[in-house]
């Protein structure tokens, strides 16, 4: 199953993916995960500037913020940020 | 009654009338009761250039290459910071300060001496600068892409304006109040590096982030030529940015559109200003800049949703209170939002 993220914004506003193959049962629990932690709260309203970060699993989409991940989650993610790309066509 | 006070000219009574608006005010919040006061008085006393009777307070931190903040405080000896970013954002800073200080009677983010606080270092090989509400924050880019984001006094000046308009007009950051926000930062950037280099708009070469993004022909952004500052780059492709409301990018307004296209729609604005400050000639916060900062420091006339329309309306405005019915100044403004395609 495809986990994808969206990364945008930031100060040069680029928009950048990734795309990582995991099994069903490991993206759904994921989701459940992230969906239920702080990393899912929107960001300050103040904050500018900063990065917009969506997980897409299927037809789910949770936004969240990387630095308040828990611990469980971080390596996927962080893998995945690690394999982003600036998307050009956007 | 207030706004008839506040629009009766006697320059005695508008600023009482004004102080009496946002009392009332209070209760929604005081920082932006006591920031919004600050500015309009001074708004309605006039700019008058005076000696300096404030001084900056500037901290610089390390976060360490971690994301904790603001990290762990960098002293400054003799002869500066020996961390090459430390004194470049403490650099940065000051002269941030000093425009606002100087040229528009602010002493800093929130109009009352607040320290400027800065981390350099933020995240491994992070490519972001960023203003999180408190302080400004700076990764030091991947060495590839980006070189380090204190590489510009004009991000440096971005990110404080950042701070500046939430004590202020705080436009919200989506859609085109999102797009102004981002285009006031750079406004006052582009002023702050046009005045450490004692450029004129004629000089300077109006572009945002020229080190940062690494390659000599490529910047983040072009104020002068939005869609220009880079071209067929082998990682970016080409600058996504419009100069005119022509082709405006109706984006959704999700993380995944960046909120309507803050950093893509805010270009429209900015070739607004850089042709309004053009046109007038000589230095840009002499004339044009100074109707900016005060059209972005009056929350009765740049309201929090503020559309386009609205910052044109609200910069007309204060053409007119500050240079007067056909001035050049005056002038200069609705050409620029005119070839910026905003009516």
């Amino acid at each position: 199953m495809k986990l994808k993220l969206i990364q945008t914004g930031g100060f040069a506003g680029l928009t950048r993916t990734a795309e990582l193959d995991i099994d069903q049962e490991e993206a759904e629990a994921l989701v459940q995960q992230l969906t239920a932690s702080a990393a899912s709260h929107q960001p300050s309203p103040n904050v500018r500037d900063a990065f917009n970060h969506v997980l897409i699993v299927g037809d789910q989409r949770v936004p969240f913020s990387p630095e308040d991940m828990p611990e469980a989650l971080k390596p996927t993610v962080e893998r995945l940020i690690s394999m982003l790309k600036v998307d050009s066509s956007q | 009654m207030i706004d008839k006070l506040i629009e009766s000219g006697s320059r005695t009574v508008s600023a009482r009338g004004i102080e009496n608006k946002f009392r009332s005010y209070r209760f929604r919040s005081d920082r932006i009761f006591f920031s919004a006061v600050n500015d309009s008085v001074r708004a309605s006393l006039g700019f008058r250039k005076r000696a300096r009777t404030a001084k900056p307070v500037l901290e610089v931190y390390t976060a360490g290459n971690k994301t904790s903040l603001p990290g762990r405080l960098l002293k400054r000896g003799k002869s500066g910071y020996s961390d090459k970013d430390a004194e470049r954002v403490y650099q940065g800073g000051l002269q941030t300060w000093n425009l606002y200080y100087d040229m528009f009677g602010r002493n800093s983010i929130d109009g009352n001496g607040m320290a400027i606080i800065q981390s350099v270092h933020y995240g491994v090989k992070y490519q972001n600068a960023f203003w999180n509400g408190r302080q400004m924050v700076y990764g030091d880019g991947d060495g590839t892409l980006f070189g380090s984001f204190t590489s510009d006094v004009d991000i440096i000046g971005h990110e404080l304006t950042h701070g500046v308009m939430q004590y202020s007009s705080n436009l919200d950051y989506q859609n085109q109040s999102g797009a102004l926000n981002e285009s006031f930062s750079d406004v006052f950037g582009i002023m702050v590096k046009q005045r450490v280099l004692n450029e004129d708009v004629k000089a300077s070469d109006w572009l945002i982030g020229a080190n940062v993004l690494i390659g000599d022909a490529y910047a983040i952004r072009s104020m002068k030529e939005p869609g220009s500052a880079y071209r067929n780059h082998p990682v970016l492709g080409s600058d996504p940015q419009p100069a005119t409301m022509a082709d405006y990018q109706d984006l959704p307004n999700t993380p995944e559109g960046d909120w309507g296209g803050v950093h893509i729609n805010s270009g429209i604005p900015n070739y607004a200003f850089y042709v309004a400050a053009f046109n007038r000639g000589g230095y840009a916060w002499n004339t044009i800049g100074r109707i900016w900062y005060t059209a972005m420091t009056d929350p009765g006339r740049m309201p929090h949703d503020a559309t386009f329309a609205i910052a044109r309306e609200a910069t007309l405005y204060h053409a007119r209170q500050l240079f007067g019915e056909g001035s050049l100044e005056l002038n200069a403004v609705a050409l620029g939002w005119k070839e910026a395609g905003v009516e």
